[in-house]
Order: C-alpha cells, then structure tokens, then sequence
C-alpha cells in the first residue's frame, strides 16, 4: 500500500508542504539570520556579528535593563497567572463534576470569555478597571503593579473556562468505582483529594500547568490594548517589548529580531521540560 | 497521555456515577452560589452592553449607574436622568460608520472560514500521507512541524510578515496561506496522532477493492477522521477569528481590517478615544462570538478536551 | 502513469488556487495607482471622500491608509516593505528625510513645487526637494471667547478684555480666578463650567500636546539663544527654561477639574470638554477647528466662540506669536513604478487645483495650504488660522516648530511622559523630568545618528 500511495506526493503533502516553507521554516531561519545582521528591510542587511545581542543589554556603553526588566515581571506574571489559573480552574471544576442543578449553564458561562479575543476582552476591562480605580485617583497603570494585576484578572478570567473544561475532562475519567471503594474505606474528602484524585490528575494537570505557563510567557494581545507598557515600558510583557524594540525605533530591528530569538530559546526550553513531564507521567501510569 | 478508557459511552457512564453519589450533599446550596459567581463573572460583558447605550460623557462618569441624578431625589428628575443618560443607538452607528464594521465582520468570517476549510484539508492530508509512507523526507516534515509549535510568532513576525508581502499575499486570500503554513505544525501532528491509531486494515482492503488512494483516503480515511477535524477546525477557529497581530502586520491593514485590527484602531486612529463607539464595538464584536458559541457549544467544550489531551 | 499524471495535474491545480491572489493584484498594477499614507487621524474622512471623488472622475485607483496616532513611523516602515508601498508618505523633518532619502523622489520640477508660495516650507535634503508641505498649520491655546468675556465682565476680573491676556503672568492668574469662582460663572451666565482648562490627558491619545508641543517652547527658546537652526535642532540641550514649561504645566493641570494622578487612564476627552462648555482653554491647534465645530459631534461651542492665544511662555511674551510650521510634507516614492508615480503627481496636482480637492482641504479638512492657488473661496476659513495671520500682522513672532529636532521622537517623549506622569501624580520629582527631557535629548541623538551609519 505504502507504494501505491508514494507518488500522491504532490497531492497529498506539496500544498501543506509549500505553505510551511512560506509561513514558517523560510522565516524562521532568515529570522535567526538577520539577528545577526543590521537591518531595516529583508533585503538591505549587514552583518553585525553578535553585535544585536550585546545592544539588549548595554546601550550607549551603559547597561540597559529594559529587557531584563521585562524578562523577571513576564516570569513572575507568569508565575501568578498560572497558580491562579490552575487552582481557581481546579476547584470550579471539582464542584462542576458533583452534579448540582445547572450544572451545563454555569460550564457555559464559565468558558464563554475564552471564546472573546485578547484586544476585545481588555478594552472591556480598561473600561471597568479605570472607572473603578478613579475613584481612588488611580489608573490601571498608575503603577507596573496595578497593570500587572490588571492583566492578571483578565488573563485569568480569560483561560479559567477553558482550563476548568480539562479538568472537568480529567475529573470525569477517574473510575467511579475507585473513588467509592476509597469510601468505604473511610476516606475523609480531604483524604480522596490527596490520596485518589489529584494523583489520577497528574496528567490533567501537567498540560494545563503548561498550557498556562506558554499562554502567559508569550502574552501579547492584553499587554498591548490593556497598558500599552506603560507607565513608561514598565509594564512591558516580553512580547510587547520585542515588538516595541523591532517597530519602535528605526535601526533597532536587528536587536529586536535577536531578543525574538532569546525569546524562543526560552519558550522551546519550556515546551521541552514540558514533554519530558508529560511522557515521564505517561510510563509512570 | 494515558487513556485509561478509550469507550467515550462508558467514561461518560462513569461521569454519571460520581455525579449521583455525591449529588445528596449541598446541591441547592452550591446551585444558588455558583448561580451568583456566573453572574458576577459575567458581568463585565453586561456592563458594556449597559455602557454601550450611553452618552460618551457619562460612560466614565457613571459607569455602573442609569442616571445622572439619584432616585433619591424623586422619580421626575430620576427618568429625566436617565433620558440624558442614554442616547439608544447612536454610538453603534457612530460605530459602524467609523470602523466599516461590517465590511470587518466579512473579512474575519472570510479569513477564519477559509483558513480553517484549508488547514483541516491540507493538513489532514499531509499528516495521512506521512504517517503511511515511512522515509526521511516525511519523518522531517513530521519533526519539523513538531518544532515549529514551539516556535513563538515574535520569532517570525519581522519576517514573515516581509516574506508574505513580497509574495502578494497582503490580501484576505493571501493570508489563508500564511495562516496555513504557520498553522501546519500543530495541526498536523494532531491529525498524525490519530491517523496512527487507525487500523491499517481497513484502508488496504479498500485498496484492494480497487480505490486509488485519493478514493481510500475521502471515502474511508476522512470520515474516521471526524472527531480530530472537529477538534483542529474549532481550536483554528478560535484562534484564527480572534487573532491580532499576524493579520495586523501581513494584511494590507489599509483595506482589510479584521475585528480585532478594526478595534484596535478606533483606539488610535482618532487620539483620545471616542468610548461610546468603543462599547458599541465590543458589543458587536462579542455577539457574533455568542451567537456561535451557543449554536455549537458541544464541539467547542468537546475540541477543547479532545485538543488538550493531545497537546 | 495515467495516475501520477493526474496527480501532478491535480496539485498544479491547488497551488494555481492558492496563489489566485497574487495573480490578481499583480495584473492591476498597469494603469498607475496612487497610495497615500496619510499622517493626520482627524482627516482620514476627508481623505477617504476625496479619493473616491478622484476615483470616479478618472478612474484612477486611490487608497488612503491612516496611521493610527503616534504609529506613524511604524506604519510608514512597514508599508514600505510592501509590495503595494504608499505612493505619497509624509515627512515630518530633515531627519525623516534622511532615514527616507533613498524613497525620495526629487520635487522640484513638480507641478505642486512651484504652486507652493514659501518655498521654505519645503524640506531640501541631499540637493533635492525631498517634500513639500501639504499645509502649515498653528497651535496655541484655544479658549472659548464668550466664556472668557463673560468673565471679564464679573467683579473682581483679573482681566477687563480677554485681550488683555498678554503674558504667562497674566494668563495663570485668570485660569486661577476662573476655575475657583466656577460656581458663580455658571450661576451668573447659566453655563457647565467645570474647570478653567481642559484635562492634560497623559495616555498615549493625547500626552504628545505636552512631550511634543508644550515642549517646543523650552526647546524652541534654547535654540534661539544658541543660535542653533530652529527646527534642525542640536545634539545636545541644557533645559535653561524647563522652570517655564513647568509653571504652565502646573497651571493646566492645578486649573482642570481632572483629577492629577488619573490624567493616563485614556477616560478624559479634552476636546468634549471644551467643546461642551466644561472648560475655558484647551491647549492644541487648529486642526481642531474642524472637529470642534462638526455637527455631527453635538458640541456646544460655534465658530464665532473659538480663538487662539499663544502659549505664554514667560520668556519673551510681548512679542510671542503663536507656534507655526507644519510636519506634514508630502513625500513622493521614488521607489514605486513609473506610473504609480506619474499618477500620484498628477493626483497631488488635482488636489491643490481642483474645486473639489481645495474645498476638501480648506473646508472639510480646514487646513491652510501654502499653495497660490489657495485664493477667494478657498482661502482658509479656519478662525484659529486667521488668529494667527492677525498676530503675524500684529508684528508677533511666530514660534518655529523646534520639536521636529527630536531624536528618536517616539522614545525620547515617552520618557518625558512617563517622569511628568510620575510628577503629576505625586509619586515622582521633577528633577526626573528634567533629566528625561535634557539627558534623555543627548542620549536618544547619539542613539539616532548611530543607528544612522
């Protein structure tokens, strides 16, 4: 069969093929290419050595710490938006499953603002956020804190739904007979949580710990329409701050194309832990 | 990720089974407090609804109110208020004037549509393909879309963009192949996971019956296929529809203006922003949303579960 | 065989599908298009009419993009990359032209070069007319004339004539008076007052009228005592009258209903304010005269309400005028085909020479263009204009347009912005205004002509 399908080629695996080259291996490795280079269009480059990557850090021979700054306040929003997102998902979701009246109304609800697009979504909370915060003289980004919290409330408000439906996935695949046997064993509800329930999770809640921890780490949308950086660039999730660095200033294309590319590093990294989580889960069970 | 019961029927029947043990304890109680929690977490959206009617003055001003005097101090004045408050339609046809919105909403549903119908084709294809014909060639597409999900789009954008447009691919046209090619990875290795758990057999004797393999492959592999297409086309779907920033820099923004891009610029485009034509959007932007969402709730949770097992 | 034929042919066709687009937008490049990257949000209506009208008198293809407000570099760069790039751009300085001068087509034989009446309101750049300007424009304070005049006729006026507002003394202590006697205003006159002077909004709509205009005046009046070029500037700057630009930004921000530590929230609208009666002076130019007096905006004020005052400065105000130039210079792409480029000079020509292009320009964009075709009925009706061509004829000296030196436009405001919104709310010192506003000015020029190399 292999051979009779072989010479479908063209059909079958040109027109993806073609696409992938133009929306991505031909960009991706001109991008890496051009971190290199001084540019300000595709064509006009110039070889610059390492000399984009040393601009992230030091500017004018003095250090810049724009790009750290953003780099430690991206992590830590991550970080926040994930333990948030995760136990909030995880409690709703644990009620969800114990069958209460209107149950399937109260998922649809809790999912709805997933559907809602990031600019969407934060030009509704911008409006509610300021007219509750001028009433204590304050703005969304009064302070890099305020708009941290900002963005964590939408964030969060965003994926809870859409975390709450996996493990809803992953509460609902635990064998019922399981949890009854535990309780005829006398199990306190505490006892089934610890003991029964959150270990059969543990792949549920790998992918939506990960799933979150990306989501935040590559955050744009929200950054840009709820705070736009400010005050300042303070505010600037490392997404923002990259596409500030590559639109904003003419000449600094090739630093933003290299910090792009610490960028990935980063995010690849995550994404391989991750794996590695998964599939060591996966052998355990 | 382990499947401990791959019988959807069954797990479900289990679901039911915890439901109803516990089901005795609380339930009234939980019913009427998650009844208050889904309308406070709904409530931002209310609250643009509500503001969207407004005067743009008094949005700010009195954002969560419906008149700019207090019952207090009599019904008169109170519906008087109230009249100053509310201008009925008049910022959603600010609205729609100022961003061409439904000049907007067709190129979304044009863009999200056809991007979406291309992915779930091209890519179930190709994923088809490279699972049944083993050599290098497919073992590297099926590795480098692998890698390519680990890609960030501020990675390409810069280029991407400047690739697309040297291309002439500016256009709502254009970008379905932009959204193809950097959509390919994760659809792809979606549609490869499943096609390896279905049995050979069924496509040999096909084969043998005398089907060429684009008949094998439309008659018998595309409709097993269902459930992994319905999973790939909603999560394409939410993305694609709500995506900002790879339209806003491929698209020639000029003329094509997606939602999102049509909202972002009335921020701009005129300075200070004009927030009753603001709430108006939002509104119009969201309903669309609901609108399908309640339409197709079932595939959407059931794509998100499938999606997240597999991702 | 057979099969692998119709495979192949199959395939061909997809991809002949998929790139059905670029086949289409290839072919309607023959007959010459004109593409307008326009600079100025409030006349992107405008712009869009006149297109249309052009279109269907010739049939020639127009499109007009509008940058979002302070995006304009970024589109600009970015549609440049474009295989469709703008025809017309605009230029605000010699600095732009520079970064552009590869993308400059040489004006001096055009038509629209030799219609424009002060041929320094041109920028000349590598021994080219690089741009020409589209309109020169003024800015200042503009203040509800009824209002203040009712004012002046209560006891205990500062001033007896708004005219006699003449210097920055006089004008901080009127907008005190005004804004602590608002109730007695409105009981006496029946207005909405609410505050002397609009919101200083500090959110990204609206903090250039304080990073970019207010602060000409320092920049302007320490040009002018180095001798340096008014609107070329120089490398380095020492902030001798930042002690000024202080003293009027607290008079906006001390005399506004406002509340100083929420002026970023992106919630105010200074123009409503004005327009609705609420406040008293505005700080911004006459390209508001438009939007001020539009209908379809339900404001209060008409046109015989409006007037201009320059921005008192404190540091030669009897003869200061109000500031005047312009950073709107069409640019032509050199770089753009033969015909696309023929067709955008013979558009550029139409809209200064036709009836329908200079009734869009004077009326429903009310610009003043500098072109002398600009006479009779297409003479600017714009009333902050006029004010500007009275105190030019008063003997006042205009105020040059200094802040189209700065380097790295963009960034340098926003760390102004950022240290007076730390100022503003309270949380921050001046000096760190100070410091954004001088040493920000000599790091961000170095950083810009690096980038230059």
């Amino acid at each position: 069969m292999e051979k009779a399908i072989k010479k479908y080629w063209p059909l079958f695996v040109l027109p993806t093929f073609a696409a992938f080259v133009i929306g991505f291996i031909v960009p991706f490795a001109y991008g890496i290419f051009l971190s290199f280079c001084k540019f300000t269009t595709v064509v006009d480059w110039k070889w610059t050595g390492l000399e984009n990557y040393t601009k992230i850090f030091f500017v004018n021979r003095k250090l810049d710490t724009t790009f750290l700054h953003s780099l430690w306040y991206t992590a830590l929003f991550t970080v926040v938006t994930v333990v948030i997102i995760n136990v909030v998902a995880f409690t709703i979701a644990m009620l969800l499953t114990k069958g209460i009246r209107g149950t399937n109304l109260f998922r649809t609800v809790f999912f709805l603002p997933n559907l809602i697009g990031g600019i969407v979504l934060s030009y509704i909370w911008l409006m509610i956020f300021n007219s509750v915060l001028q009433h204590f003289s304050k703005t969304i980004v009064s302070t890099e804190w305020y708009a941290f919290w900002g963005m964590v409330i939408v964030v969060s408000w965003q994926q809870i739904g859409y975390m709450m439906i996996i493990y809803i996935a992953g509460i609902q695949n635990i064998p019922g007979e399981l949890i009854e046997a535990a309780r005829i064993d006398g199990a306190s509800p505490a006892q089934l949580l610890k003991s029964v329930t959150l270990p059969l999770l543990m792949p549920t809640i790998t992918v939506c710990t990960f799933l979150s921890l990306t989501n935040g780490f590559k955050l744009f949308d929200q950054n840009l329409a709820l705070t736009g950086g400010n005050p300042g660039r303070l505010s600037q999730l490392l997404a923002l701050n990259i596409y500030d660095t590559m639109y904003g200033k003419t000449g600094w294309e090739g630093v933003g194309q290299a910090k792009a590319v610490i960028f990935f590093i980063l995010v690849a990294v995550i994404s391989i832990i991750q794996n590695r989580l998964t599939t060591s889960k996966e052998v355990q069970q | 990720m382990a499947k401990k019961n791959n019988d959807p029927a069954a797990k479900k029947r289990k679901g039911a089974d915890v439901s109803t043990v516990r089901k005795a304890k609380h339930g009234g109680l939980l019913t009427a407090i998650f009844a208050i929690i889904s309308i406070v977490w709904i409530s931002p959206v209310l609250i643009v609804l509500l503001n969207s009617f407004k005067r743009k003055a008094y949005i700010f001003r009195n954002p969560f109110g419906l008149s700019t005097v207090s019952i207090t101090k009599g019904w008169d004045k109170w519906t008087a208020g109230v009249k100053k408050t509310f201008v009925g339609l008049l910022n959603y046809t600010n609205a729609i004037k100022k961003t061409n919105f439904f000049r907007s909403f067709g190129y979304s549903l044009f863009i999200t549509v056809g991007s979406v119908l291309l992915i779930v084709l091209c890519c179930s294809m190709c994923a088809w393909y490279i699972t049944r014909v083993k050599n290098l060639a497919t073992q590297g597409i099926y590795l480098l879309c692998l890698f390519s999900m680990i890609v960030p789009f501020q990675m390409v954008m810069f280029t991407l963009s400047k690739f697309a447009n040297m291309l002439h691919l500016s256009n709502p046209l254009g970008i379905i192949i932009v959204y193809l090619g950097f959509g390919a990875g994760l659809a792809v290795f979606m549609f490869t996971g499943f096609v390896k758990s279905i049995s050979i057999e069924i496509e040999e004797a096909a084969m043998i019956d005398g089907c060429t393999p684009i008949q094998t492959y439309f008659q018998v592999v595309l409709p097993i296929m269902k459930p992994t297409v319905v999973t790939v086309a909603i999560l394409d779907a939410m993305w694609i529809w709500n995506d900002y920033l790879l339209p806003a820099l491929v698209l020639n923004v000029n003329k094509y203006k997606t939602i999102p891009i049509a909202v972002q610029f009335l921020k701009q485009s005129h300075g200070q922003i004009d927030w009753g034509a603001m709430m108006a959007v939002l509104v119009l932007a969201i309903v669309p949303i609901i609108v399908f969402y309640l339409i197709a709730q079932k595939y959407i949770i059931e794509g998100v579960m499938a999606g997240a097992v597999k991702g | 065989m057979k099969k692998q034929v119709i495979s192949v042919i199959l395939s061909a066709a997809m991809a002949a599908g998929m790139l059905a687009g670029s086949v289409v937008s290839v072919s309607a490049e023959a007959t010459g298009k004109v593409y307008l990257l326009n600079f100025k949000p409030e006349s992107d209506e405008a712009w869009q009419e006149l297109a249309a009208a052009y279109t269907d008198e010739t049939g020639v293809e127009v499109n007009v993009l509008t940058a979002a407000a302070g995006t304009y570099s970024d589109t600009l760069k970015s549609e440049m990359a474009k295989s469709e790039a703008p025809t017309i751009f605009n230029i605000g300085n010699t600095a732009a032209a520079q970064t552009w001068d590869e993308y400059t087509l040489d004006l001096a034989d055009s038509e629209l070069y030799s219609h424009l009446t002060d041929k320094s309101l041109s920028i000349v750049y590598n021994d080219k007319v690089a741009a020409v300007a589209n309109c020169y424009e003024c800015y200042g304070i503009i203040y509800n004339k009824t209002i203040l005049s009712d004012y002046c006729t209560l006891d205990g006026a500062v001033v007896a004539d708004p005219s006699e507002i003449t210097s920055l003394d006089t004008l901080v202590a009127v907008a005190e008076d005004i804004n602590s006697r608002i109730d007695e205003i409105n009981d006496e006159f029946g207005y909405e007052l609410t505050e002397a002077f609009a919101s200083a909004g500090l959110d990204d709509g609206s903090s250039w009228r304080f990073s970019g205009h207010l602060a000409n005046m320092p920049l302007y009046y320490e040009f002018k005592d180095d001798g340096a070029d008014l609107v070329a500037g120089e490398p380095e700057i020492k902030g001798t009258y930042l002690d000024n630009y202080k003293k009027v930004w607290d008079m906006y921000v001390g005399t506004s209903a406002a509340d100083p530590k929420t002026l970023n929230s992106g919630a105010l609208n200074a123009e409503m304010e004005l327009g609705m009666g609420e406040a008293v002076f505005y700080q911004n130019g006459d390209w508001e005269f438009a939007a001020l007096t539009n209908p379809d905006n339900g404001y209060l004020v008409e046109a015989e309400d409006l007037d201009m005052m320059p921005i008192y400065f404190g540091v030669d105000d009897e003869n200061e005028g109000l500031c005047v130039g312009t950073e709107n210079y069409w640019a032509v792409n050199a770089k753009a085909p033969q015909e696309d480029i023929d067709a955008t000079l013979e558009f550029l020509n139409w809209v200064i020479t036709s009836d329908t292009g200079r009734e869009a320009i004077t009326d429903k964009m009310g610009l003043s263009a500098p072109f002398d075709t600009f006479t009779d009925d297409f003479a600017s009706k714009n009333a902050f204009a006029a004010s500007a061509a009275q105190l030019m004829a008063d003997g006042k000296t205009s105020v040059a347009w200094s802040f189209n030196a700065t380097p790295n436009v963009d960034t340098w405001r926003k760390d102004v912005v950022t240290a007076l919104t730390a100022y503003t709310d309270g949380t921050g010192e001046w000096d760190a205004v100070v410091t954004a506003f001088v040493d920000g000015w000599a790091e961000q020029w170095k950083l810009a002509e690096e980038a230059a190399e």
